[in-house]
């Protein structure tokens, strides 16, 4: 049955996919970094659309950030950044092809061929699940999110321990 | 008890001391007859009160030993134990310039103790032992001399002689302790034993007492020295078969003392005719006893112990007075032999004297001792069952005893006085005194000889024909020797009379040259069964050896085998584990290694290819997930 | 169920782009971009599954917070070795980096 959710569902869907797809056709890496940040916009869109107002919310706005530090990552390292260059900077074609395929194949399979119960009707409210999502994390879950805080601050302390510049301060 | 013991064992312990100690032995000697003749008197003293000492001491189980003083061995011990003393006074004279002195004491004083012995047993069993005492000391006595091949010689002669004689005694013993039941020598037996008994116990006799035909060895025996031939062979050893059958008399039967009688005949004859014919003067004493030997066992054949008794005694003085007066001669001549000892007598008058007087009391003149027991045995003789036979024979052997010490004075006066080497002074007078001693007795003993024998609890028999015949027997016989003086009868005929009747060539031929080489066949028969056994040994000693060697060659390959076995198993099993573990091991760790090295290759090392690995598994892990859900 | 369907094929498309994205790539920051996508699209499936089958689990929420962090951190990590490597080779192209070999 076709409801709007399934329409917004779709177009949502398909623009994710076609801007994914535009990442890696294009060889100017400015615009697939935003090609990229366009794909993951719909991906949060596509969050709002199921009804997780907060995930999609925070879908958006870290997405966005973090493509646009990506974008100046790219530019800082990349080859032809402009993307004139017009060289073909791929490898090993097939087999990324052939992965590629392969995998949407048998997901795809398997999501049409399981078996998932009843389909939930009900969500609640935006108010609610922020509530709940707030018990969540701090009754059941605290421990996950604990350890992701953690976590978050060892990646902070590796990331900023591994760029540092060698050469230059050797006694720090 | 006491007077037993100095009687026997005086003369013992002085052999003893003679052996042991060396020193005086003569002298040791001659305290050991004394002591002898002590004991003998005074249990000669103790039959006159009435007293019969006996004395049991253990023995063989059921037959213990005994010691019987009886009349008989008393006046028996007396006459043994005063002779030898004589003797023995002679004999430390005589053995004063001899050698082998202390063989000589040793043995002679042994013989003495063994010989009272004899006289004393009471039982069978003591009898036999002293029986063999005074054979083996009469071997050792007539071997004083023993490197003279002549005397070692006569001294086995007369031992093995004796032993042959004696197994008649072993049989007759056994035959008489069967009979009786018990060992004692029994005045008054309650039965009489076997004719062959009797004939064992005659055999042992005619052994012992040089009877036809064992009487060859006592005219060898006289190359001993003229003590032992006086004291053994003419009055006491000799004497020993007369004891034997006086002792054993009562058990006799009247058809055995037929044989005694016969062989006591016989012996009288023919020894008396080797008598005459003698050429030397020991050897007419020695044919001489055998002669009055004979008569005491015809008398005793003829059934009157008395007239054996009495004449054993009057023999033993009168022969041993002949045989000292022969020592006498043949040390101041230096020989034997009638040729050498001519004259001899004239010069020697005082031994001379003495030995006429005892030569003519043997010949049967009165009133010398020797006349009355020749005249008891012609007297026995002709009161005998076959009395024609017994007299004549007595008479007859009379006649040839006066004719050889006719001839025996004959020769002695007569003859060409030789110049003598040397005169012994030094030794004569103990000779001469043991010499006339003896003769006293001879000729005064005429007048004790009756009262002894009826101590002695016998009866001398007499009879008027006995003495008449006797006597003129007597007298003519000494005239016809007087005159018969002619040495040398050099015809076979005489020689073979001389010589002991060697028939078929004597002993030599006839026992002892078969003996020796029936010994020889025994010999090589053995070493032959020595050798069959050795052989076998061997053999067997052979196939042990083989037998080992196989064994040895068999374990050796089996164990050679078993070796190389599992020497085999040893290298195959190195073989397998070096084929089989160490080249696995090697082969996984090659393997392992190779599979490292191609799983190197896989890491290339590249982002890319790292992900599409990942890639791989993921979508590997995601199709197995899907099987097992479906 | 059309919306959970169509919801799972989006997520499996995106997840395929990403992937061969990954692999076909070069460069490093073109790599991430593509695990960015990967990631995506797994939180794409995330969130439908609570939408559409269990609204009342937020765990499936938290669930997706971890999963844009770490999206967030392997982002922050993989910028720091990146600009490491620029720092050495003067390049981040994957295709010559094969110190590692063997």
């Amino acid at each position: 049955m076709i409801s709007i959710q399934l329409i917004l569902l779709i177009i949502f869907g398909l623009a994710a996919i076609w801007f994914g797809w535009r990442v890696f056709m294009t060889s100017s890496m400015v615009r697939s970094a935003l090609s990229l940040l366009a794909s993951m916009v719909a991906i949060g869109a596509l969050f709002l659309v199921m009804e997780a107002e907060f995930l999609g919310v925070l879908q958006i706005m870290m997405m966005g950030t973090e493509m646009s530090i990506m974008a100046i990552f790219m530019m800082m390292y990349m080859m032809d950044p402009g993307g004139l260059g017009n060289m073909d900077m791929t490898h090993q074609k097939n087999v990324s092809i052939a992965a590629g395929v392969a995998v949407t194949v048998l997901v795809t399979g398997a999501a049409i061929f399981a078996d998932w119960g009843t389909i939930a009707t009900q969500v609640p409210s935006p108010h609610e699940q922020i509530r709940l999502l707030g018990m969540e994390i701090l009754k059941r879950s605290m421990m996950i999110f604990e350890t992701a805080g953690v976590t978050i601050l060892t990646g902070m302390i590796a990331s900023i321990a591994v760029a540092l510049s060698i050469k230059n301060n050797a006694k720090k | 008890m006491i007077a037993l013991l100095l009687t026997i064992l005086g003369p013992l312990a002085a052999s003893f001391w003679i052996t042991a100690i060396r020193r005086k032995i003569g002298y040791a000697a001659l305290t050991g007859s004394l002591a002898s003749l002590t004991g003998s008197v005074l249990l000669f003293l103790y039959m006159l009160e009435g007293q019969i000492i006996t004395v049991t001491f253990a023995g063989l189980p059921d037959f213990p030993f005994r010691l019987e003083a009886t009349e008989l061995s008393v006046v028996l011990a007396l006459v043994v134990s005063t002779v030898t003393t004589l003797i023995f006074i002679y004999a430390i004279g005589y053995m004063a310039e001899e050698k082998g002195k202390l063989r000589f004491w040793s043995g002679i004083s042994l013989f003495l103790g063994a010989m009272q012995l004899l006289v004393l047993a009471g039982d069978w069993i003591l009898f036999v032992m002293a029986w063999e005492i005074i054979g083996f000391a009469s071997y050792l006595l007539i071997g004083t001399w023993y490197w003279k091949k002549e005397a070692s010689d006569a001294s086995n002669k007369a031992f093995i002689m004796n032993r042959v004689a004696d197994l008649g005694l072993y049989i007759g013993v056994f035959v008489i302790i069967l009979t009786s039941g018990s060992s004692r020598i029994a005045a008054e037996p309650l039965q009489g034993i076997s004719m062959a008994g009797a004939l064992a116990l005659l055999l042992a006799v005619m052994g012992k007492s040089a009877q036809v035909p064992f009487q060859s060895w006592l005219s060898a025996a006289m190359a001993g020295p003229t003590p032992v031939s006086a004291l053994l062979h003419s009055a006491t050893m000799v004497a020993a078969g007369i004891i034997l059958l006086l002792k054993a008399f009562p058990l006799f039967s009247p058809d055995a003392l037929i044989w005694v009688g016969t062989v006591g005949g016989v012996t009288i004859l023919l020894t008396g005719a080797t008598a005459i014919f003698s050429e030397d003067i020991k050897r007419m004493l020695a044919a001489s006893t055998s002669s009055q030997l004979g008569f005491m066992v015809l008398a005793i054949g003829a059934g009157y112990p008395a007239a054996a008794i009495a004449h054993l005694i009057a023999h033993a003085f009168m022969k041993s007075s002949l045989f000292l007066g022969a020592g006498i001669f043949q040390h101041e001549t230096g020989s034997t032999k009638y040729g050498k000892l001519g004259g001899a007598g004239k010069k020697l008058t005082l031994t001379f004297s003495g030995f006429a007087v005892a030569g003519l009391a043997l010949a049967g003149i009165p009133p010398l001792i020797g006349f009355w027991s020749k005249d008891a045995i012609l007297t026995a003789g002709l009161r005998a069952n076959p009395a024609a036979w017994y007299f004549t024979a007595a008479l007859t052997g009379a006649f040839f005893t006066a004719v050889y010490m006719g001839r025996a004075f004959g020769i002695l006066w007569k003859g060409k006085v030789r110049p003598n080497k040397k005169s012994q002074q030094r030794s004569l007078p103990w000779m001469h005194t043991g010499l006339l001693t003896l003769v006293t007795a001879v000729a005064a003993g005429g007048l004790f000889l009756d009262p002894l024998i009826e101590e002695a609890g016998f009866i001398i028999p007499k009879e008027t024909l006995a003495m008449i015949s006797g006597l003129v027997v007597a007298a003519a016989g000494l005239v016809v020797g007087w005159f018969a003086t002619a040495p040398a009868y050099k015809k076979r005929i005489w020689m073979f009379f001389r010589d002991n009747y060697q028939l078929a060539g004597g002993y030599n031929r006839v026992i002892v040259q078969p003996m020796l080489v029936l010994a020889k066949d025994f010999n090589s028969f053995e070493t032959s069964l020595l050798k069959a056994v050795f052989g076998i040994g061997i053999t067997f000693l052979a196939i042990a050896r083989w037998v080992s060697k196989v064994i040895d060659r068999a374990t050796a390959y089996v164990i050679d085998w078993i070796g190389i076995f599992n020497m085999n198993i040893a290298r195959m099993s190195s073989f397998t584990d070096d084929k089989g573990i160490v080249e696995g091991i090697a082969g996984l760790v090659d393997s392992v290694q190779r599979l490292g090295h191609y799983g190197r290759k896989i890491q290339s090392g590249l982002v890319h290819r790292e992900l599409a690995w990942s890639v791989y598994g993921m979508v590997f892990a995601f199709i197995i997930i899907l099987l097992t859900y479906l | 169920m059309e919306l959970l369907i169509t919801a799972l094929i989006i997520a499996a498309v995106l997840f395929g782009i990403g992937l061969y994205g990954a692999l076909s790539q070069t460069n490093l920051v073109m790599i991430m971009m593509g695990i960015e996508l990967m990631l995506g699209a797994a939180m794409v499936n995330l969130v439908a599954f609570w939408r559409y089958l269990h609204p009342e689990a937020f765990s499936i929420q938290m669930f997706v917070l971890v999963a844009m962090t770490v999206m967030a951190l392997e982002g922050a990590v993989g910028f720091a070795i990146a600009t490491q490597r620029f720092r050495t080779s003067g390049s981040v192209e994957m295709e010559e980096s094969a110190e590692l070999k063997g």
